[in-house]
């Protein structure tokens, strides 16, 4: 597209402010919900998908005061999953007479064009990760076999986010951790759970959502936030739970309602500290601990400069991604809820 | 036309769900119980150019005489219709030419490639799918009568017409891995299925 730089008029004399008013945009929480909070620049430039395997096992056992020989035996079943990949490319060309008009502007114009570039990629890299790239069950909202809640009536019957009790709507997250980590055999493990909605309904537990007082004793009634009364409370379980946001989300579900993500980026293998462990089979080898991943070819785009007849140049900018890819659905919970 | 394609698509997004568990009892269906004695009567078979749909463990099938009188690669393999052309039933083990993908994570055999099965007689132990509605028979003697669901390949209730030549040893509801088929290419486990252990006789 264009860079847009025209002359301009001013009154003389008159004085210039050396800064310019940069566009600012919403830096997305999306990575935190990623295993190892970033994307898994694992693939090569021209891997068209990823795939997974995976190693189920189904046990029998025979037991009597004293031996026979009719056995059952164990069976392991492998199996793979997979996801596509998706090169995303742009392109800026501009000569001499484009960086001395941007110059006018104090304005780098090969770094603006590059940065542009890295932001049109990225923005794509962060719509593929919660969205997808348009086909079924890419992108951590569409991860067939996810958990998917509608936020229930409180007590009193409210049913949006801003009118919503705030002790209640604590409870009621915490509640979803609870329900994630008992599916994941979690139970007793610290974790990291990361809760991704749009602004204003961290806004809502934040700041205006302070817990209110009750009858009884309640987890910081009167001066913790719903946010801050479900950190502290999974706290004491070891868990981790950060609130990101990302306003893609707003407004993006049904009924213009706004999406809440709360999911469990790393899996932790069960463990027991007895000699008697009922996962031992886990113990086999080192697996995947990422249950939503998003792979790439590398952690920025590749730039490509080329020149062209007249002075100009051409710059490509290129990153090959995969969709988010919740390759554990049970540990991620999809809330829907109106503001 | 001969079975001759499994689902694949090469740009699909799948995952692994169902990897949590309490515990890991429970059977797959379509697997032998490793035995020494048995083990030897493990047969291979091609499937025949005949059939429409692929091959998978578990499934009840006919065996037919080469048309050649010989084939070093064993009999012809297809799926039996009724009781009276039912001779054994297809196993996964030791079947590591069955073919798979992430839409059809089942091993599956196409026409001209090998069926690992075991015939009725063999004394071989499987699992098979059965209809849950069979855990009425829990309790009862091991040679209640029983047949053979040809559509959905499980043992069902008997059919007042032939009965199944096996002794159920336990029916399983919980961990059990059975086979969806998708009618056409795609065979898919099912992690909700039942499953009974059974000896072939």
């Amino acid at each position: 597209m264009a860079n847009v730089f025209p002359a301009y008029v001013q009154a003389h004399p008159s004085f210039m402010m050396p800064e310019v008013v940069l566009q600012y945009q919403q830096a997305s929480g999306f990575a935190e919900s990623l295993a190892g909070r970033e994307v898994l620049p694992r693939l090569g430039e021209g891997d068209l998908a990823v795939y997974g395997k995976a190693l189920e096992l189904r046990t029998q056992v025979a037991g009597g005061q004293v031996a026979y020989n009719a056995l059952p035996s164990v069976t392991l079943v492998a199996h793979q999953f997979s996801t596509p990949t998706y090169l995303w490319r742009v392109r800026a060309e501009y000569d001499h007479h484009d960086m001395s008009q941007a110059a006018q502007w104090g304005v780098a114009l090969a770094e603006a064009q590059r940065m542009g570039m890295r932001q049109a990629i990225f923005q794509q890299v962060r719509t593929a990760a919660l969205f997808g790239s348009g086909a079924t069950g890419e992108g951590l909202l569409n991860t067939a076999g996810a958990t998917t809640v509608n936020l229930p009536a409180d007590s009193n019957g409210n049913t949006t986010i801003s009118t919503y009790d705030n002790g209640q709507m604590a409870l009621f997250l915490l509640s979803q951790i609870a329900a994630l980590k008992v599916r994941t055999n979690l139970m007793g493990m610290g974790v990291r759970i990361n809760i991704l909605t749009s602004q204003q309904i961290d806004a809502a537990w934040d700041y205006q959502g302070v817990v209110q007082l009750t009858q009884f004793q309640r987890n910081g009634a009167g001066v913790e936030t719903t946010a801050g009364m479900v950190a502290d409370i999974a706290k004491r379980q070891g868990d981790e739970v950060t609130f990101t946001v990302d306003d893609t989300l707003k407004g993006a579900a049904s009924g213009g309602a706004d999406y809440i993500i709360i999911n469990m980026p790393e899996v932790k293998k069960p463990a027991s500290q007895n000699r008697i462990n009922t996962n031992i089979f886990a113990d086999l080898q080192p697996s995947l601990t990422g249950a939503a991943v998003q792979l790439c070819d590398m952690v920025a785009p590749k730039e490509i400069q080329c020149p062209l007849p007249g002075g100009a140049s051409d710059v490509l900018a290129e990153l090959r991604s995969t969709s988010g890819w919740g390759i554990r659905p049970e540990t991620i919970t999809i809330i829907t809820a109106t503001y | 036309m001969s079975a001759n394609s499994i689902a694949f698509n090469p740009f699909a997004t799948t995952v692994a769900a169902g990897l949590f568990l309490t515990t890991a009892a429970g059977l797959v269906a379509g697997t032998f119980f490793d035995d020494p004695a048995k083990r030897f009567a493990l047969s291979g078979g091609v499937l025949a150019a005949s059939e429409t749909l692929p091959m998978w463990g578990g499934v009840a099938i006919g065996e037919y005489i080469p048309a050649s009188g010989n084939d070093p690669r064993g009999s012809q393999i297809k799926r039996a219709t009724t009781e009276a052309n039912l001779t054994g039933f297809s196993v996964f083990n030791q079947n590591g030419a069955a073919i798979s993908s992430p839409q059809s994570p089942v091993p599956q055999t196409l026409s001209g490639g090998q069926v690992n099965f075991f015939r009725l007689g063999s004394g071989a132990k499987l699992a098979l799918a059965i209809d849950p509605a069979l855990v009425s028979d829990d309790g009862g003697l091991i040679t209640q009568q029983v047949s053979w669901d040809f559509t959905n390949q499980r043992i069902v209730a008997y059919d007042t017409v032939a009965a199944l030549p096996i002794k159920i040893l336990s029916i399983q509801t919980a961990q059990v891995m059975t086979v969806a088929f998708d009618g056409t290419n795609a065979a898919t486990w099912t992690r909700s299925g039942n499953a009974a252990a059974i000896v072939i006789i």
